[in-house]
């Protein structure tokens, strides 16, 4: 990693964790707690998601995804099952730099969305030669696959974990 | 030569040896037809793993099992035969080359054409297509489909022509004697269900009644022979094998029927018959070696119900695919998967405290179908994904998609095939084995063995065309050593 890049990813972490603070607060826990669903997620509001430069980015990766209602619910199940194997459930930005090559990892922003639609298509194919598969509601997706899905339940539906 | 049992071994058996002017008793426990009073002597009980009926499945008449029998014809890989490092209890003392003349004369008694599996051979002579599938996942595997050859009819005119040939139904094989060391057959007893006997003293016996049979006559002969006859070392009815086959999902294809004829239903030659052929996918050898399973083959069902899925689902994974890979999904097809089943020496059978109405103890079956088979069910599931995902042609919905089912390999409705094996498993380690690489009973030295209770491991296609293989190979032994 370059500096430039280096300072980009940093930047973006930052951001990041400055996003987890928001939506892993006590007010909200609290608010959780007292709501009376069931435990595990919540579904909080962030007005700073859209000018974070990585959700910019997964903006650019959903638009790859037609239809994402359902895209939303495949990306649902993937995050219980990941949260399951890990005790912890996946950030927008391990998602996004699960799905990206690591060229473009470092880049605060992809614009170009036929580069984007290139690097995830390489990337699902290599996800398939050398069978890293998973099972999300049945589906044996590419895990890049699976990662999109996930990123448009957790961008779209602004759902952080407890 | 006695032989017990007019299935599909018994049957060539006989013919050849009557051929080569051995004479030959073959003795039939039923008719020409089904009758219920002699499949009842099939009832037993299932003690392991779910199962059917004892009773389903076989058939105890002329012809056995071949009455009901779809015709699926395979020959085991030449892995198949081979010690597998990461399997316990794999490896035969014959290898391929051994059996491949008598899977050429196999081909022949079960009127299949050529001896010939190449995927590439029967595209170009059916002018279909092969799935365009990675090799280094994924691979094509052919069956032969006989028409199907109902062994007790087709035979029917040799069985009562050929001069050294008797054969006797009704009769059943209720007890072997021994010499009083117990190294050699003396005489056959043999009862009718209207309660006549009569004995039969063979230079040679071959017990050729099935894999549950076989065992279990050896078992029920224990009167001299403490834990039954040939089971000096308590292997006899252990390493019961079963093809577990499972509905394990579908396939949102991108691929329609005219793609996939060669895969989706048997594919008749119409101006060629026979034979008929079907294609499945299978995971290649050098998979199985790099992942540690065992053999799996899936076959696409068409025409099906739709599998549980509720179609905005479908249409979610339509659309995630064809957004980013450009796949059009065409076609649902239903995975009908079909494995090998690792010996396990606790997966078995025994005897029942139950009696038959000749006085045999029945059978008891413990099927188990172990982690290996149900680890290869996961991980083949996520290899033929992979390949479908990487050639474009669609993707798989597995139907044990919870976690913890997943994790567990509780797949839904793992069954067998009624494909029984090695319950006599060949051997040249008399402590781990039941026959020798002849097919004789290591102990006894006129007893032999034929049909798929000797297979060492099973691999994953279907058994008839090796029980009729080794029935010829055992015709030849037994014309070179018959007195």
């Amino acid at each position: 990693m370059n500096g430039a890049g280096r300072r980009a990813f940093l930047k973006a972490s930052a951001a990041l964790s400055a996003l987890g603070a928001a939506l892993f607060g006590p007010a909200l826990n609290g608010a959780v707690s007292g709501s009376g669903r069931a435990a595990g997620w919540i579904a909080p509001r962030s007005a700073h998601a859209a000018e974070l430069p990585s959700s910019r980015t997964a903006q650019r990766l959903l638009e790859l995804v037609q239809d994402r209602p359902d895209a939303r619910l495949l990306g649902k199940a993937y995050v219980w099952s990941y949260a399951g194997a890990r005790r912890r459930p996946p950030t927008s930005i391990e998602l996004v730099n699960g799905i990206l090559p690591r060229a473009l990892r470092t880049r605060s922003v992809v614009e170009d969305r036929r580069e984007l639609r290139r690097a995830v298509r390489a990337r699902m194919e290599e996800d398939f030669s050398r069978a890293r598969v998973v099972s999300v509601a049945g589906w044996m997706l590419s895990e890049t696959e699976a990662r999109l899905c996930a990123l448009a339940w957790l961008e779209e539906e602004n759902v952080a974990p407890e | 030569v006695c032989i017990a049992g007019g299935g599909a071994a018994g049957i060539t058996l006989a013919r050849r040896l009557a051929s080569a002017g051995i004479s030959v008793v073959l003795l039939e426990s039923g008719g020409r037809t089904l009758e219920e009073r002699t499949q009842a002597l099939y009832d037993g009980d299932i003690a392991g793993d779910p199962y059917f009926s004892l009773n389903f499945g076989r058939l105890r008449y002329l012809g056995g099992t071949t009455n009901h029998w779809t015709g699926w014809c395979r020959p085991l890989d030449p892995q198949d035969f081979a010690r597998q490092s990461w399997v316990p209890h794999t490896g035969w003392p014959i290898d391929a080359t051994e059996l491949e003349p008598f899977y050429r004369l196999a081909q022949q008694t079960c009127e299949l054409g050529p001896f010939e599996y190449s995927p590439e051979y029967w595209a170009k002579i059916t002018r279909q297509r092969l799935l365009p599938v990675d090799p280094d996942l994924v691979e094509t595997a052919i069956w032969q489909f006989s028409p199907p050859t109902r062994f007790g009819d087709r035979y029917l005119p040799d069985l009562t022509r050929l001069e050294h040939l008797n054969v006797i139904l009704h009769a059943n094989l209720v007890d072997v004697e021994t010499t009083r060391r117990g190294g050699r057959v003396e005489r056959v007893r043999v009862k009718t269900l209207e309660g006549k006997q009569f004995f039969v003293r063979p230079g040679a016996l071959v017990l050729a009644l099935g894999a549950i049979e076989n065992a279990r006559v050896l078992l029920a002969c224990d009167h001299g022979h403490p834990g039954g006859l040939g089971n000096e070392n308590g292997v006899v009815g252990r390493f019961f094998m079963e093809h577990p086959h499972s509905t394990i999902g579908a396939v949102l294809a991108s691929f329609g029927e005219e793609e996939a004829r060669l895969y989706q239903d048997v594919f008749n030659l119409p101006d060629r018959a026979p034979p008929a052929v079907r294609a499945a996918l299978v995971l290649p050898r050098h998979v199985l070696e790099r992942e540690k399973l065992i053999g799996f083959s899936l076959a696409l069902e068409p025409n099906v119900a739709y599998p549980p899925l509720g179609r905005a689902l479908k249409d979610g994974v339509q659309e995630l695919v064809t957004g980013v890979q450009r796949v059009s999904p065409q076609r649902l097809y239903q995975l009908y998967a079909r494995t090998e089943q690792t010996p396990h020496k606790d997966s078995r059978i025994r005897l029942s405290s139950k009696r038959d109405s000749l006085g045999m103890r029945r059978a008891v079956l413990e099927w188990k179908v172990d982690a290996l088979t149900r680890r290869t069910l996961n991980r083949g599931m996520e290899l033929f994904s992979a390949a479908f995902g990487k050639a474009r042609l669609g993707r798989l919905y597995s139907f044990c998609h919870s976690r913890d089912l997943y994790r567990a390999g509780a797949w839904p409705d793992i069954m067998g095939g009624h494909h029984h094996m090695g319950t006599t498993r060949m051997g040249d380690d008399p402590e781990t084995s039941v026959v020798d690489r002849n097919c004789r009973v290591h102990s006894v030295e006129n007893l032999y063995i034929a049909g798929s209770s000797v297979f060492a491991t099973s691999g994953f296609a279907n058994p008839t065309l090796t029980i009729v293989a080794l029935a010829h190979r055992l015709a030849d032994h037994l014309a070179e050593v018959a007195p």
